[in-house]
């Protein structure tokens, strides 16, 4: 049979090491288009005073971020870690949208206050293991204060303890304790660790933008209605289906997608008592906390209480703050705040946009903002 | 259905995992140990695409395993042999049948029973499980079909009582695991794994082939990724841009699809296996039949030996039928759908009716510049128009062809 391209292309002879020099040099560029490492986004805000500058990681770009969040270059001045999920999202009014740290931070400096840089790791839909890895992320920048949002609904929730394996590239720098150490070997993989080593001697060159679409390429698929699609898609949608009695009911009497199902089954999908990994993973977070002698408030934001009528959820959902509660009380250090729950006269404050996202954040900011000045 | 595997992320990890393999791969001597270290890396990498593939695939290879000791103890037996043969093969064909049939039951029982099992290893394990994505059995059609092979070949008595590690070394050879190419056992074994893999004959040549394949995957297809859109959009396109679109999403579909087969051939030569090829410029083909010598070869190659030849393919009075047989059987392991009979037809009758006029006109002149380039057009012509058939159900491909006429 003739020899394909290939083989005729790549004979051994005295050019060999030329050629192979170049093949390195064109594989290491299709590695660069396979882990496209975005930069660190600078946010205009209008609604910032101009001592607060907020510099955003994540978003919807971490579904390509290979660096898993990692800030690139050094940042001067005062810093406030902000590591969160989307808990920390405000639909105002008329469309108007905004997030929590903004409104926080422009409290504390106020209009003439000391520049303040706000880091903000927002990472959509974050699972507990984001958020870990994340804040391992954040406890670098060696900020004065940093904030973790945990969300009540993944918390404990064995079911989802990830969703975003880019992030794994940041977590095979960071999980380096030994209670860590199995996570180097059963979530990241190989690539990860290959990307952490030789990542840095990847030539930087600029990008034409069809080549993202590698990363988004999507199998054909006959129409389906998009709650379907989520049930076969995403692991959350599709164990709340099969193992919570009320979302097949909830799914049929809906004819559009809903956040509010799926946040309701992933609170029922909770299960505290059973969480060992969960459990480990909180202690470790409190453990390196400490360990950086950093400032830090660790919080589990409010949900709205209309998902908390139903029996179920109010229980699990006592069971998650009681244990949350439990395991910051043996493992949380002097200079870790911790929050399972608003004050009553702050909850009353809030209006909800669904389960567990604001409408209008009502005193939340002011008082995080007194909580971060004490710190 | 189902959804979060990326096929670039898999060679990614194994030709990381490969690279650091290596070096114990020329250490170690024995064949053993060598089939036990890919095989481990199959599952390992099985594994990071969700716990309950590997768990689901481990099952699967030790089953086929059960069944080729069941083969080989009654194939000298009549009427026994027969019979355990032909249930073995129905037996290693029903999942792949049921997941056609009745696909949303069965990638849900898939991945509910799967992730139930993954919980009895450890805890961890299952937890894991339930956050990797919701999964398709990727990889099953190449599997059962290498199965299959392997069943056929012990009951012609081609291959004795194979040993377990042999079976899982065939089974996760992890560079043809997931998107092929469909190989016969004797590929790995003919230049057997204790031969150590040279630098000069096998790790540099394999390693070109490697990025040679990333590159036609990652910048070429990715560049005509999106002609794939015509099947959505047809309906608002010009006539002139859906023939555009569909002859580039023919390059884009074999480019893609040739370039994880070089990858795969690729990585195996760096571990001293030469896989047989299976694409050979199959668009510049002169004649369906030539076409289909040269593209997907490893699954033309596996319906020849175990419809054609068996079905008569070589007798004159049962050619056709064996034809037919033949093309149905490649058409049908795509998909168990209506669209994908018509596919069946459309080649079967493409191939008969080259098989009548070959035998009755004399062969056209190879010199002839001019005749090659119309026969060779008129042939990707006609497998152009194949593909509305491969992407879409029936009655949209139907209406996509009034549309290619301006309908």
């Amino acid at each position: 049979m003739k020899l394909p391209v290939s083989n005729q292309i790549f004979r051994w002879n005295t050019f060999t090491a030329v050629r192979t020099t170049g093949w390195m040099i064109v594989g290491l560029a299709v590695l660069r288009l396979v882990t496209l490492p975005p930069s660190p986004e600078l946010v205009g805000d209008d609604s910032l005073p101009e001592s607060v500058s907020m510099i955003r990681r994540g978003g919807h770009q971490d579904w390509i971020d290979p660096e898993g969040s990692r800030m690139i270059g050094r940042l001067r001045g005062k810093k406030v870690a902000w590591v969160s999920g989307s808990s920390i999202l405000i639909h105002g009014p008329n469309g108007k949208k905004s997030r929590l740290p903004g409104e926080v931070l422009s409290v504390v400096t106020g209009p003439n206050g000391p520049e303040f840089k706000v880091v903000e790791y927002y990472i959509a839909g974050a699972r507990l293991l984001e958020i870990y890895t994340v804040a391992l992320e954040a406890l670098r920048l060696n900020s004065e204060v940093i904030v973790v949002a945990l969300n009540p609904l993944y918390v404990f929730n064995p079911s989802a303890l990830f969703g975003r394996k880019q992030l794994f590239k940041s977590g095979v720098r960071n999980w380096w304790t030994v209670e860590d150490w199995p996570m180097q070997f059963l979530l990241a993989s190989p690539s990860d660790h290959f990307w952490v080593m030789f990542g840095q001697f990847v030539p930087k060159m600029p990008i034409p933008d069809w080549f993202q679409k590698v990363h988004s390429r999507k199998p054909f698929k006959r129409p389906q209605s998009a709650d379907e699609n989520l049930m076969f898609t995403r692991p959350v949608q599709f164990w709340s289906y099969f193992e919570v009695p009320e979302v097949p009911e909830m799914v049929a009497n809906n004819k559009k997608t809903s956040g509010s199902i799926w946040q309701h089954g992933a609170l029922r999908l909770s299960d505290p008592e059973n969480a060992s990994w969960n459990r480990s993973i909180i202690r470790s977070l409190f453990d390196r906390i400490n360990r950086s002698g950093v400032s830090a408030i660790v919080y589990l934001p409010s949900v709205n209480p209309a998902l908390l009528e139903n029996k179920y959820n109010m229980e699990i959902y006592q069971k998650v703050r009681a244990e949350f509660a439990a395991l910051a009380s043996l493992h949380a250090g002097d200079r870790t705040l911790v929050l399972d729950i608003f004050p009553d006269e702050i909850l009353d404050s809030i209006e909800f946009h669904d389960n567990i996202h604001l409408r209008d954040p009502g005193r939340l900011p002011q008082y995080m903002a007194d909580l971060i000045s004490q710190l | 259905m189902g959804a979060g595997f990326d096929s670039t992320a898999y060679f990614l990890d194994l030709m990381v995992v490969g690279t650091l393999i290596l070096p114990i791969f020329f250490v170690v001597r024995y064949p053993l140990g060598r089939r036990v270290i890919l095989a481990t890396v199959g599952i390992y990498l099985l594994h990071l695409i969700a716990p309950r593939l590997a768990i689901f695939y481990c099952l699967f290879w030790f089953f086929v395993f059960v069944l080729q000791q069941i083969i080989v103890r009654f194939r000298e037996t009549e009427p026994w042999g027969q019979m355990a043969f032909w249930a073995a093969v129905f037996a290693i064909l029903s999942p792949l049948v049921l997941w056609k049939l009745i696909d949303r039951e069965f990638v849900t029982y898939f991945n509910l029973l799967g992730n139930q099992l993954s919980f009895f290893i450890h805890d961890r394990v299952g937890t894991i499980d339930r956050s990797r994505a919701i999964i398709l059995p990727i990889g099953l059609s190449f599997a059962v079909f290498r199965a299959i092979d392997l069943l056929v070949k012990t009951n012609l008595g081609k291959l004795n009582r194979l040993g377990i590690d042999r079976i899982f070394y065939y089974g996760f050879f992890p560079p043809i695991q997931i998107v092929g190419p469909i190989i016969e056992y004797e590929e790995l074994v003919e230049r057997p794994p204790a031969q150590r893999p040279r630098v000069i004959e096998d790790v540099y040549p394999g390693f070109a082939r490697c990025l040679f394949g990333l590159f036609k995957v990652l910048i070429i297809a990715a560049a005509l990724q999106k002609s794939e859109r015509v099947f959505y959009s047809y309906p608002n396109l010009s006539t002139p841009i859906i023939w555009t679109s569909l002859i580039v999403f023919t390059w884009f579909f074999y480019i893609n699809f040739s370039g994880f087969s070089d990858i795969a051939i690729g990585l195996s030569r760096i571990f001293g296996i030469r896989l047989k090829e299976n694409f050979d410029n199959p668009f510049f083909s002169r004649n369906v039949s030539e076409f289909w010598n040269r593209w997907h070869m490893s699954l033309s190659r596996f319906a020849q030996r175990n419809v054609f030849v068996p079905a008569g393919g070589y007798r004159p009075e049962t050619q056709y039928r064996a034809l037919t047989a033949t093309m149905m059987v490649i058409a049908l392991w795509h998909g168990l759908t209506w669209s994908l009979v018509a596919f069946g037809i459309f080649h079967s009758v493409g191939l008969i009716v080259h098989r009548k006029y070959s035998m009755s006109r004399r062969k056209s002149d190879p010199s002839n510049l001019r005749q090659r380039i119309l026969v060779t057009a008129a042939t990707y012509l006609f497998v152009t128009l194949s593909f509305p058939l491969l992407i879409l159900n029936l009655s949209d491909a139907w209406k996509f062809y009034l549309a290619m006429i301006g309908q």
